[in-house]
């Protein structure tokens, strides 16, 4: 490490920390949303077994983003991973309107659970460089996002793979972190 | 950093220096010392890849950029510009030339795994609907796949109806890897799906599968593969050979996923990392070869190589 950078670490450091899960259906793009999200290389992912996890700065919060796999087999683990979230991404393949009733009752189900109560979710309305892709507003629609109450919600337009619309939504993350956590 | 610093002043300034003395004392140049004192294997072609590297000479370094290396007029070349004699040195010219051949072939080899990673699934592909359907025949012989898009793919270890969307990053390489464990080492590949339906500590078969496509790719683009096949390989390395390292891999990492105490699939990447770290520090003896109990068949008891 150089001197700089160094430097900088110490300056930076103690962020604020906010942890943040990340979920939807397999193949849905998680992987691809965190690697965009920290800059890396997205041309070699393969399909998430179990879970990977990253650290990633942005507007002076360390944001632990837990992405877990998004497959039937494992979504039963999801539980484990709800404990303290501050805020919930869901991401939803826009273009596979035939798995949009599964991706809704994922979503329905995560929005019960006692551990998530209150937690601000973001939803991904992910893929929108595919032609055949639904625009958000047709998704919220879809899935009654407006009937969401006792939390913060927004749906946001992105496409993983070319990182149009990631970062608004992780703006709107930070801005809408639970109080006693700024 | 102090090493990099360290490797600049020994390359630039002691090495040449050390080399240029030796050459005095011996007169004998660097590529054939190499030749004469070390035995066939990857410890000798990495020295004379390190030598190629550092060498003053443009056309010298230059082969290990070029692609299509004439291996014939490499050598004679070399030996015109060592002024290496073939009647002295009659074992010169032909080590020099697998030497060669090991390491044009390595760079090749590199660009074939990534160009077939590069392919991605497509369901219009006859040759990839092929595959899969080999696939599929090959690990559950006695089911019929009774449509293209089915549940039935869960059950080999695909994340959903359709295997398409798994490949993803690994493309081609992803499938070409699982059917060829599935073809030459059908009875391992039924095996390890069996011991992967573990109820508790089981792992999905073919995402796992297509994990270790990364892991392999991974090793072989880093270089960490030239120990093995610089061993075993006395030629140019191909395709089949990198197939090869993925069937060990794939075969060894169940191994070590089932030695692990109290486990679960969310576990996968944090034993995925054990298990590589593993792998790349037996790669650095460059004795080594990745031969386990694969090669002589699971049925056989013979013990493997422990990692």
């Amino acid at each position: 490490m150089g001197l700089l950078a160094l430097l900088r670490k110490l300056k930076s450091s103690p962020d604020r920390e906010l942890r943040i899960l990340l979920l939807g259906l397999d193949n849905a793009g998680k992987t691809t949303l965190l690697k965009q999200m920290a800059s890396e290389d997205i041309s070699h992912i393969t399909p998430t077994q179990g879970f990977n996890i990253k650290s990633v700065q942005s507007s002076g919060f360390k944001l632990n983003v837990w992405d877990i796999g998004g497959q039937r087999k494992i979504r039963p683990y999801w539980r484990n991973y709800f404990e303290n979230t501050d805020v919930l991404i869901y991401v939803i393949d826009s273009a596979d309107r035939k798995r949009f009733e599964e991706t809704g009752i994922e979503l329905g189900d995560l929005l019960d659970e006692e551990k998530l109560m209150g937690v601000p979710v973001l939803v991904y309305a992910n893929k929108q460089d595919l032609f055949n892709a639904a625009p958000a507003s047709e998704i919220a629609e879809g899935l009654n996002l407006h009937g969401i109450r006792g939390r913060q919600w927004q749906i946001q337009a992105c496409s993983a793979a070319s990182g149009e619309g990631v970062k608004d939504g992780m703006e709107w993350v930070v801005k809408n972190i639970p109080k006693g956590k700024k | 950093m102090l090493l990099s610093v360290y490797e600049y002043v020994y390359y630039a300034f002691l090495h040449p220096m050390w080399k240029w003395m030796l050459r005095r004392l011996t007169g004998k140049c660097e590529l054939l010392r190499i030749t004469l004192s070390v035995p066939r294997g990857a410890q000798r072609t990495c020295n004379i890849e390190s030598s190629l590297k550092h060498s003053k000479i443009h056309t010298l370094k230059g082969l290990l950029a070029e692609d299509n290396v004439n291996i014939d007029d490499a050598v004679a070349n070399i030996m015109r510009i060592k002024s290496v004699s073939p009647e002295i040195h009659p074992q010169f010219g032909p080590t020099l030339r697998m030497c060669l051949c090991q390491i044009c072939g390595y760079r090749q080899l590199i660009s074939e795994v990534e160009s077939t990673r590069r392919i991605q699934y497509c369901s219009e592909n006859s040759e990839h609907e092929a595959l899969l359907s080999q696939l599929w025949s090959k690990l559950k012989p006695d089911t019929q796949l009774t449509a293209r898009i089915s549940k039935q793919w869960t059950e080999i270890g695909f994340q959903g109806d359709d295997p398409m969307t798994d490949f993803r990053g690994m493309g081609l390489l992803g499938l070409q890897n699982l059917v060829f464990f599935a073809t030459v080492y059908t009875d391992a590949a039924r095996q390890l799906l069996s011991r992967s339906e573990h109820p508790q500590n089981g792992y999905s078969f073919a995402i796992v599968g297509i994990n270790i496509t990364g892991l392999a790719h991974q090793l072989l683009n880093s270089g960490h593969l030239k120990t093995h096949l610089y061993n075993v390989v006395h030629g140019q390395p191909r395709l089949e050979h990198f197939h090869q390292v993925y069937c060990y891999l794939l075969y060894e990492f169940d191994k070590f996923w089932f030695s692990q105490e109290t486990i679960d699939i969310m576990q996968f990447n944090h034993v995925k990392q054990k298990f590589q770290k593993r792998i790349v520090q037996r790669l650095k003896d460059k004795h080594a070869t990745l031969h386990g109990a694969l090669t002589v068949g699971p049925s056989n008891n013979a013990a493997s190589v422990p990692l």
